[in-house]
């Protein structure tokens, strides 16, 4: 029995780790978002991954390149001929 | 929503912000007014959409092939095919999603032409806080030493990270833009971080 439970639970953890960076960006609905939400607040490892991939959402990579929309867009007319 | 209001809306979204639901939800219905009218060869709508996109099509390209040149083709060549086809669009999925396809699609053809692959030095995302304690990492060094250990990802794997995270895009809509299996996308996320936590470890709390 003990054995049958700890197996839902991992199956459980699983499946929350698996949508975790969709709960991070607010992007589950219903029933996958009930289920984060209740093992969220049983499990200490998915909290703390929470909290690591909201600092790295949090945290967007520099942009490194340089582009000007103005020119960019200028090279683009001469091609827009209506067919 | 006024035009302010959107215009708000818009720049969080280029400086990579989710806006909330509703506000999300008018800007989608803006997009498919402005492909309607594009459909239909309204320059003014195509100088619309293509300024609205450019920041957000720049990101992502940017994270994919790292040159200046190739995003702007790249950008330019998506552009093209949304004015050529904006008529096709059949509003099964959301505009962004068509067009960040779209762009996907063209930044693979691009790359698969570079006989070139970029290096990416591990070693540097941990060089970059050498010697510094951990609370005195400034959020810039942080940003870079984000930049680099996703670049240190395969493509794949750093796109659906990209896309998630900076992108606010749900796995159903990455599997439309990437053309794979939801579960694909599922098993690229969790690879990802497993390496991202790796290369990371130290450098966030």
């Amino acid at each position: 029995m003990n054995g049958r439970i700890l197996a839902m639970d991992k199956t459980i953890h699983e499946q929350v780790q698996t949508l975790l960076p969709w709960f991070v960006i607010d992007k589950l609905t219903g029933e996958e978002l009930e289920l984060v939400n209740r093992h969220l607040h049983v499990c200490e490892e998915c909290q703390s991954d929470f909290t690591w991939q909201c600092k790295l959402q949090a945290t967007p990579p520099n942009d490194e390149t340089e582009l000007n929309v103005d020119s960019a867009y200028a090279k683009l007319l001469p091609r827009l001929i209506p067919t | 929503m006024s035009r302010d209001e959107e215009t708000e809306q818009r720049k969080r979204m280029d400086a990579g912000s989710q806006p909330a639901g509703g506000v999300l939800r008018n800007i989608e219905l803006h997009d498919e007014q402005l492909i309607r009218r594009i459909a239909s060869h309204d320059l003014q709508a195509f100088d619309a959409l293509y300024r609205s996109f450019f920041p957000r099509l720049k990101r992502f390209l940017d994270r994919m092939t790292h040159s200046v040149t190739m995003i702007e083709e790249i950008i330019n060549d998506t552009m093209l095919v949304v004015w050529q086809k904006a008529g096709t669009y059949n509003g099964t999925c959301k505009v962004s999603t068509w067009i960040f396809s779209i762009a996907y699609r063209k930044a693979l053809q691009a790359l698969r032409d570079v006989d070139d692959p970029v290096e990416i030095d591990f070693e540097q995302v941990s060089a970059e806080t050498d010697g510094q304690p951990e609370h005195e990492i400034t959020q810039r060094q942080q940003q870079r030493n984000i930049g680099r250990a996703l670049d240190a990802l395969p493509l794949e794997q750093r796109t659906v990270v990209n896309l998630t995270y900076y992108h606010g895009m749900g796995y159903q809509e990455i599997a439309e833009t990437m053309d794979c299996p939801v579960n694909t996308v599922k098993t690229r996320m969790f690879h990802a971080r497993k390496r991202l936590k790796t290369l990371l470890s130290g450098l966030m709390g």
